[in-house]
């Protein structure tokens, strides 16, 4: 490829926006010619400025507690550097090698009790990285939906939206849903009232059923309110349904199981 | 570790390159150098783009990323500051993969308002002080709006070319010259900009060429 051909896909490359065969066959280029190179790599230190042009109209402050942070857990993580592992005493190493029973029995002892203190760190370590890991999804779920109000507000609040309502099954429970579908949009968004806490390991599935074929449109998440909302991209614009259910059931459910709580039927 | 007068030059003054260098040798001082200098920048990136409930947690992990990966960097192919730009980019993009292309598509145009209003607020330069970066900003806000889209897109969005076609109907030919013009008036700002020639912010907008402006 010439470089008169390439030099019009560098601006692009720079911002990452090629397709995978575009971006090879720069790369390509690139390997051999010094010129456009030099061309990319100025490119490339403007792209990198973008960041800081954000920073520079981006009002919000990064708090100064997550600095602290970091820096504790690098400090607690830091493993000796090669050159502090070097200037350990060498008789160290000797030990194994020395005839002496009791000093062996020793070593053992210490190796024993250290393989324990490493073991007890770990399992530490796996709890408390388990429960970050738990916060962090919750945190992304949240931020997920509270990300996704514009989309929800489209498609909700539009001449071209159906409303499904779905009621309890039992007379004992005031919940109740909502089903929103717009026939120009593919998106689905599901809404649910006064829905008690789920016991742990349990959530509430919706499942979306036309004709013979049932769908799990997704797990809501509920707030302390006992509101709960999910969205679900259907394959085409316009998605219709005969059944809307709301049911209780553990995690990872394959097809609805048990009484629904919320039902919606076509011809109700 | 403890900056010693042995180190001659104030922390401030070290390079980004040195400083890389010296976490391979796990030096936290280094890194938190780094930290004082970018952290703020990678958090906008993440505020706009992901949303603030997780953007610190994004902060932190891209640091742990470069205390992790320090070693990766090779200044042969070009400097710190792209480098890790590109990695904190990545990662941010990476968090949003999954969303839908239109909640993809609204977090770029809500990015691209934010640089199209900024021209009329004089930005306050808080953001790595060492570089004057009015003349890149200034260039960016005075881009034609659909050329500084494209570039917003194709950035902060994480759209190909013909994604950029599909989502906002434009012609793939369109697209690819609005980033074309877009980027290279972008270039040429910068390269005034670091020239360090002297001129009245009003002569250094260069996105203004009238015959330009239906792209």
């Amino acid at each position: 490829m010439k470089c008169e051909q390439i030099r019009e896909f560098l601006e692009a490359y720079a911002l990452d926006a090629l397709e995978a065969e575009e971006r090879q066959m720069v790369e390509q280029h690139l390997a051999t010619c010094q010129e456009c190179r030099r061309l990319l790599d100025e490119y490339h230190e403007v792209v990198a400025q973008l960041p800081e042009l954000l920073a520079a109209v981006t009002p919000e402050r990064l708090s100064p507690s997550v600095k602290g942070q970091l820096l504790e857990k690098l400090e607690k993580s830091q493993v000796p550097t090669a050159a502090e592992a070097a200037e350990r005493p060498r008789s160290r190493r000797q030990s194994p090698l020395r005839p002496f029973r009791s000093k062996r029995r020793i070593w053992q002892l210490a190796t024993a009790v250290s393989a324990i203190l490493l073991l007890l760190f770990l399992v530490w370590n796996i709890q408390l990285n388990v429960a970050l890991a738990r916060e962090r999804a919750l945190r992304a779920e949240v931020a997920d939906i509270v990300g996704q109000q514009e989309l929800v507000l489209e498609v909700i609040d539009s001449e071209q939206t159906e409303r499904l309502v779905l009621m309890p099954l039992s007379g004992a429970s005031n919940a109740y849903g909502k089903v929103f579908t717009r026939s120009d949009m593919p998106h689905v968004v599901a809404m649910a009232a006064r829905l008690q806490r789920p016991p742990a390991g349990h959530a509430y599935h919706l499942w979306l059923s036309r004709g013979t074929e049932t769908k799990l449109a997704g797990v809501m998440t509920v707030d302390d309110d006992g509101f709960g909302m999910l969205i679900y991209e259907a394959e085409q614009e316009g998605p219709t349904y005969d059944t809307a259910t709301l049911t209780l059931q553990p995690l990872g459910a394959i097809e609805p199981e048990g009484e629904p709580l919320l039902v919606w039927s076509r011809g109700q | 570790m403890i900056w010693t007068e042995q180190d001659g030059q104030s922390k401030d003054e070290l390079s980004d390159e040195t400083l890389v260098e010296r976490i391979t040798q796990q030096d936290l001082k280094a890194l938190a150098a780094l930290y004082d200098r970018y952290a703020q920048t990678v958090y906008a990136v993440a505020v706009k783009v992901i949303g603030p409930t997780e953007a610190e947690d994004v902060v932190q992990d891209v640091f742990l990323r470069l205390w992790h990966s320090a070693d990766q960097f090779d200044p042969q192919r070009g400097t710190f500051k792209g480098w890790f730009m590109r990695m904190a980019r990545n990662y941010a993009l990476d968090q949003i993969r999954s969303q839908v292309r239109e909640q993809r598509l609204l977090v770029s145009k809500r990015v691209e308002a934010i640089f199209r209003q900024a021209s009329y607020v004089d930005p306050v330069d808080e953001v790595g002080k060492r570089e004057d970066r009015r003349y890149l900003l200034r260039a960016l806000c005075a881009l034609p709006n659909e050329q500084r889209l494209a570039i917003v897109l194709a950035y902060f969005g994480g759209f190909t070319q013909s994604a950029i076609a599909t989502q906002l109907d434009w012609p793939l030919g369109t697209v690819k010259k609005r980033i074309r013009l877009g980027l290279q008036k972008l270039r040429g700002a910068f390269l005034l900009q670091e020239s360090g020639i002297e001129m009245p912010i009003e002569v250094s907008v260069i996105g203004d060429e009238p015959e330009n402006y239906e792209v």
